[in-house]
């Protein structure tokens, strides 16, 4: 089975996922909100990041489960129907191929694919593994239901994260935040420099990358 | 975006599947190790012998010899997917696929006689190697017919591409491969373990060609060889051939591959079927090369 000390590594970097986000929604300036904006700092995506940081470190390492898989669903769920709203405004308003590019997408897929893996998880459980993360080994293999989703998500994922990577090395995604470094963090005391680190769209790009990565590895080992 | 550059990211994804798959929990049992070892079956013994030492060594080492294998699959895909690493990652993966093909794949069984177009000859890991350098980042010729002619030239891709298909419809037509009941068993024995409807679907095929299996090896190679004839063709009639490799590949991976066995577990690779698709999108005639033929015909 896939060693321990590999998941928990992998755990680490999710629970550092999660604070990077966490700390992002908190040095993130209310007027500056436009969770309407494609790739500018959109709260709702750094709030689904921590939860998913948290979600995935519980998964890798059951020690750091916080809430019943049944919790998870219903976050996901209603994360996924949230980006599913935006989905659809965007492809009323831009049509559907610009949407197939755009960072709600993406957001949607990333939430869909912890639901599926939640589901999978209680679903495994009410068969009869008893199972609360991925630290059984292959045990979710011989219970997980609809393992072609998996590999869907795997595929989509992977995609996403390749394409994110080439975006990000030529730059798409601004190292600075679009109103300047941090100008709110300015005004309320904080360091503007580490507040425009934290709010750059790179780095949310970023840590969107490895979370995407995290996914289709939780998702290859549930297969 | 560039041709080139959206064929070296579908290379990046796969390699980062690889890395993913390599992470499994299969690959960290003595199951891995066997596997590696019975590949070196029916091969020579000067191919066989390193084969069987490096998969001694591998069952010895498991854990540690697994993750630095996985690790440098995933820092190739993730090399490639960045622009300023693409060479490096590009060299990486060409030294990594030999050694995979040789030590992992038994060079896909070429020497043993048991390669198939239908199992993967020659070898999955050999056609990503063959990409990195079809889509290496460099230009020896400006108006290059198709993207994967302007690193080494049109000519040396054309050979190359003759070879590899010409070699196909060889295995295809290989005694083990046109024996009675080879295609039909070999299709029907990817059946367990996966999904319901890709069993269904795979166990229909298989007992839709028993009893055919030569008919269905010769119409392979007949197809094999329309394919390699590609290179001599006008570009309308090179898309059809493109476009018939893409079918081709993807009819493989589906049926007789069962996409890699991703979905029954214990994968370490999609298998031929995606990089030979993204090999054939490799050889589609770029804009240019279609307006240089039209003024052509017009002159």
């Amino acid at each position: 089975m896939t060693p321990s000390w590999l998941l928990d590594l992998l755990a680490a970097i999710m629970l550092a996922i999660a604070a990077a986000s966490v700390a992002r929604v908190v040095t993130v300036p209310l007027a500056t909100i436009r969770p309407w904006r494609p790739v500018q700092v959109a709260a709702d995506a750094d709030v689904v990041h921590a939860l998913m940081g948290i979600a995935m470190a519980g998964m890798f390492t059951p020690s750091l489960a916080t809430l019943p898989n049944a919790a998870w669903e219903v976050i996901f769920g209603l994360a996924a129907a949230w980006f599913a709203g935006r989905v659809w405004l965007e492809v009323r308003g831009d049509g559907i191929r610009s949407t197939l590019s755009s960072r709600c997408m993406l957001h949607l897929i990333h939430c869909a694919a912890m639901l599926y893996m939640f589901l999978a998880l209680s679903s495994a459980a009410a068969d009869g593994s008893g199972m609360a993360g991925m630290n059984m080994g292959g045990s979710a293999m011989a219970t997980l239901h609809y393992p072609t989703l998996a590999g869907v998500f795997t595929l989509l994922l992977i995609g996403y994260s390749v394409w994110d990577l080439d975006q990000l090395s030529v730059k798409r995604f601004s190292l600075a935040t679009a109103d300047g470094p941090a100008t709110g963090a300015a005004a309320s005391g904080r360091d503007p420099a580490a507040g425009a680190f934290l709010l750059a769209p790179a780095m949310q790009v970023g840590r969107q990358v490895v979370l995407g990565v995290a996914m289709a590895l939780m998702l290859v080992i549930m297969i | 975006m560039d041709a080139r550059r959206a064929l070296q990211l579908g290379l990046a994804g796969i390699w980062l599947l690889d890395g993913i798959l390599q992470y499994q929990s299969f690959m960290y049992t003595g199951a891995f190790g066997q596997m590696l070892a019975g590949t070196a079956d029916g091969n020579p013994a000067v191919i066989a012998r390193p084969i069987t030492w490096q998969a001694g060594l591998v069952e010895h080492h498991l854990v540690v010899l697994n993750t630095i294998f996985a690790t440098i699959q995933l820092l190739i895909g993730l090399g490639i997917a960045i622009r300023p690493t693409v060479r490096l990652a590009l060299a990486a993966s060409i030294a990594w696929s030999l050694g995979v093909w040789w030590f992992g794949e038994g060079m896909g069984g070429v020497l043993s006689g048991s390669a198939s177009p239908l199992n993967g000859a020659p070898g999955a890991v050999i056609i990503y190697a063959l990409l990195a350098v079809l889509l290496w980042p460099a230009d020896r010729e400006t108006l290059a017919p198709f993207p994967a002619a302007r690193a080494v030239g049109a000519h040396a891709a054309q050979a190359l591409w003759l070879v590899l298909w010409l070699s196909l419809a060889y295995f295809a037509l290989t005694p083990a491969n046109r024996a009675p009941g080879a295609v039909s068993g070999m299709i029907g024995g990817m059946a367990d373990g996966q999904p319901g409807w890709l069993g269904s679907l795979i166990r229909g095929a298989a007992s839709l060609v028993t009893g055919d299996d030569l008919a269905v090896s010769i119409v392979l190679a007949v197809a094999l060889v329309v394919i390699a004839a590609k290179v001599y063709l006008p570009i309308p009639a090179a898309k059809g051939t493109l476009l018939l490799a893409i079918v081709v590949a993807l009819v493989i991976w589906v049926f007789a591959e069962a996409f890699g066995m991703i979905l029954a577990g214990g994968a370490t690779d999609p298998n031929s079927g995606p990089p030979l698709v993204l090999l054939a999108l490799a050889y589609w005639p770029t804009r240019k090369a279609g307006k240089t033929a039209v003024r052509e015909t017009a002159a």
